[in-house]
């Protein structure tokens, strides 16, 4: 007979040893990708959220600058709009935010100042919604900025802002 | 002569006890559960801080709305005035903005001048109730 540090593993010990460490690996790992997905899922929506505010704080700071506005609407589609912002005294917008349809991202520039288009978020954009107006003499009604993020999740914002330069 | 040998074992190959098993499977259970917790708290605070920052654009835009309106305005007698706050269609809050008369002590060339407007937005998100506050001097017009 073998000594007992000889002996080693029987079969069913072997298969209750691997069962167990099967059950506890599966439930470290499923922890694991729960947790991973939690993270990026909530990741990305607060990275969602903080563009929605930088956006925000971008077109206020713009239209605060600007003596007045117009918005139209892109294509008929009245949850989409572009948005032109006149310098004081200039007839020709001196800055512009547009919603584009290739791609669904708010894209900027600063016309007068001969800068290339640039996107404010690489959010995609489901709604830029304002309130339109011809000339808006006072006031720019932002009624929603709804950005989803990369996994699905819809982060709306609105707001109002003065022409400060009238 | 104690148990161990009694059992034939050297303490090397005595094993866990039973109580040894249960406190590790409890203190490794209590771990996992506070791991989870903090991950479901995170969550929580970011949809949280998404109405508030909603909530933040709303006490803005009613800042630069009043602003455009001469203080002879309905909304700018004093008192106060709501309106629900609504995110996403569905009345989530009340904002709230009140008009006061105020003198500056430091500028007494606008005695009588000036409105103190505060903007709250008092808001229920994920069952805790926030609230966004905005203070800002109106000269008369």
């Amino acid at each position: 007979m073998l000594p007992r540090s000889e002996r080693g593993l029987t079969l069913t010990e072997v298969t209750i040893v691997g069962t167990l460490a099967l059950i506890v690996m599966s439930a470290i790992v499923g922890f694991y990708m729960n947790s991973q997905a939690v993270w990026i899922d909530a990741s990305t929506k607060s990275i969602t959220q903080r563009e929605a505010t930088a956006v925000l704080e971008l077109l206020s700071q713009r239209v605060h600058e600007s003596e007045r506005a117009s918005v139209t609407q892109i294509g008929g589609d009245s949850l989409v709009c572009r948005l032109d912002l006149y310098a004081p005294g200039s007839v020709t917008p001196s800055r512009s935010f547009w919603w584009s349809p290739t791609d669904s991202l708010v894209y900027a520039q600063d016309v007068a100042g001969g800068g290339t288009a640039f996107t404010v978020a690489g959010s995609v954009v489901e709604k830029f919604q304002f309130v339109p107006c011809v000339s808006c003499e006072s006031l720019v009604e932002l009624k929603a900025l709804q950005l989803r993020s990369a996994q699905g999740h819809r982060v709306e914002v609105s707001s109002q802002f003065a022409l400060y330069n009238r | 002569m104690d148990r161990r040998e009694r059992a034939g074992t050297d303490p090397g190959e005595r094993g866990f006890s039973l109580m040894e098993v249960i406190v590790a499977t409890v203190i490794a259970t209590l771990a996992v559960t506070g791991l989870a917790y903090t991950f479901g708290m995170g969550r929580g605070f970011i949809d949280r801080f998404e109405v508030v920052r909603a909530a933040l654009g709303v006490a803005q835009g009613r800042m630069d709305r009043l602003a455009t309106l001469s203080t002879h305005a309905p909304e700018f007698t004093l008192g106060s005035h709501a309106e629900p706050f609504v995110y996403q269609g569905v009345a989530v809050g009340n904002e709230t903005w009140v008009v006061e008369a105020i003198d500056d002590p430091a500028t007494p060339a606008l005695h009588g001048t000036l409105r103190q407007v505060t903007v709250d937005v008092a808001l229920n998100a994920e069952g805790i109730v926030n609230s966004v506050r905005l203070v800002r001097l109106f000269r008369n017009t």
